[in-house]
């Protein structure tokens, strides 16, 4: 193996993070580490916690190398794990008032420009649902995850993933509503 | 306040709330962020790592440490339980021969042959003979 992976393939990455050698893993990382923080991101509520969670799952990731099935896709395994890691934070952090986590959202890599009540009311609104709730409509209105993706990621059939959505949309609809008056 | 509702969703997912929520959840663009979060999640792992190395090296020097005694203590204790066990080892076949050896307690009749038998002090087979001569 050269000391440069360039373009590597995922499944030679697997091979050799399976073998020990940490250039495989390093390349698996950046391989998958935007997905990876979609997937966090669509389930904690600020850019600090979606970091946090994508750390945690690469970690717990390779400490369960040994249990990858090298035959599946291995951003999907991730998917799942950084979808736990996140859920596991958000759980720790539902204590937290959900006025202070919309206001404690950074976004320094985006444009505040137009409509920033628009935004603060859908932060609000979306700081309220449950955070599986939230992790569906982000996953398929934003990411364009399918049913049974999201339902992977989460753990739940997809079926589950389609009704959850459903109900997801309505109770933001009624957030939203509320807001108005 | 009309403008609220548009934040309203259809089933098939609002037009002017998706793209919010694209722009509210868009991933950092900045190229040396991507680059910084793979050097945190691998330095994560480094250390972690490190951490399980260091935490196996130290139970080694500990017990690297004790070993000395511990291989001293092993071997007093296999001692005695080496005596202990060899003792019954030794009380089993005196307690066999006392057996055969020891007269059993007999009413004493008269005109009854006093029979003495070697004593275990010792003394030979040849002095209980001598005796025996003489008390009769």
């Amino acid at each position: 193996m050269t000391d440069d992976l360039r373009n590597p393939d995922e499944r030679e990455l697997v091979g050799f993070a399976l073998e020990g050698d940490p250039r495989g893993f390093a390349g698996l990382v950046r391989m998958h580490q935007r997905r990876a923080y979609t997937v966090a991101r669509s389930i904690v509520l600020s850019h600090e916690d979606a970091e946090d969670a994508v750390q945690e799952g690469f970690l717990r990731a390779y400490q369960a190398l040994d249990r990858f099935d090298p035959g599946q896709p291995f951003g999907a395994w991730l998917n799942r794990i950084v979808a736990n890691a996140a859920l596991d934070l958000a759980r720790k952090k539902k204590v937290r008032n959900a006025e202070e986590l919309s206001d404690s959202m950074p976004s320094p890599f985006r444009d505040p420009g137009e409509d920033a009540e628009l935004r603060a009311r859908l932060k609000n609104a979306l700081a309220k649902l449950p955070e599986r709730s939230r992790a569906v409509i982000v996953l398929h209105d934003v990411e364009g995850f399918t049913h049974a993706e999201i339902g992977e990621m989460l753990g739940i059939p997809g079926g589950t993933a389609r009704s959850d959505l459903h109900h997801a949309r309505q109770r933001l609809r009624g957030l939203l509503e509320n807001m108005r008056d | 306040m009309d403008d609220r509702n548009d934040l309203r969703l259809t089933d098939q997912g609002d037009e002017k709330l998706v793209p919010l929520l694209r722009e509210l959840y868009a991933p950092p663009a900045d190229e040396t962020y991507w680059d910084g979060l793979e050097t945190r999640a691998l330095s994560l792992i480094a250390s972690n790592r490190l951490g399980i190395v260091r935490l196996q090296s130290s139970l080694w020097s500990v017990l690297e440490r004790w070993a000395t005694p511990g291989l001293a203590a092993a071997g007093l204790l296999f001692i005695a339980a080496g005596l202990f066990l060899a003792r019954p080892t030794e009380e089993e076949p005196r307690t066999a021969y006392e057996e055969v050896t020891e007269p059993a307690v007999v009413e004493e009749l008269p005109g009854a042959v006093h029979v003495v038998t070697a004593p275990r002090d010792g003394s030979s087979q040849r002095e209980a003979v001598f005796r025996y001569v003489l008390s009769h």
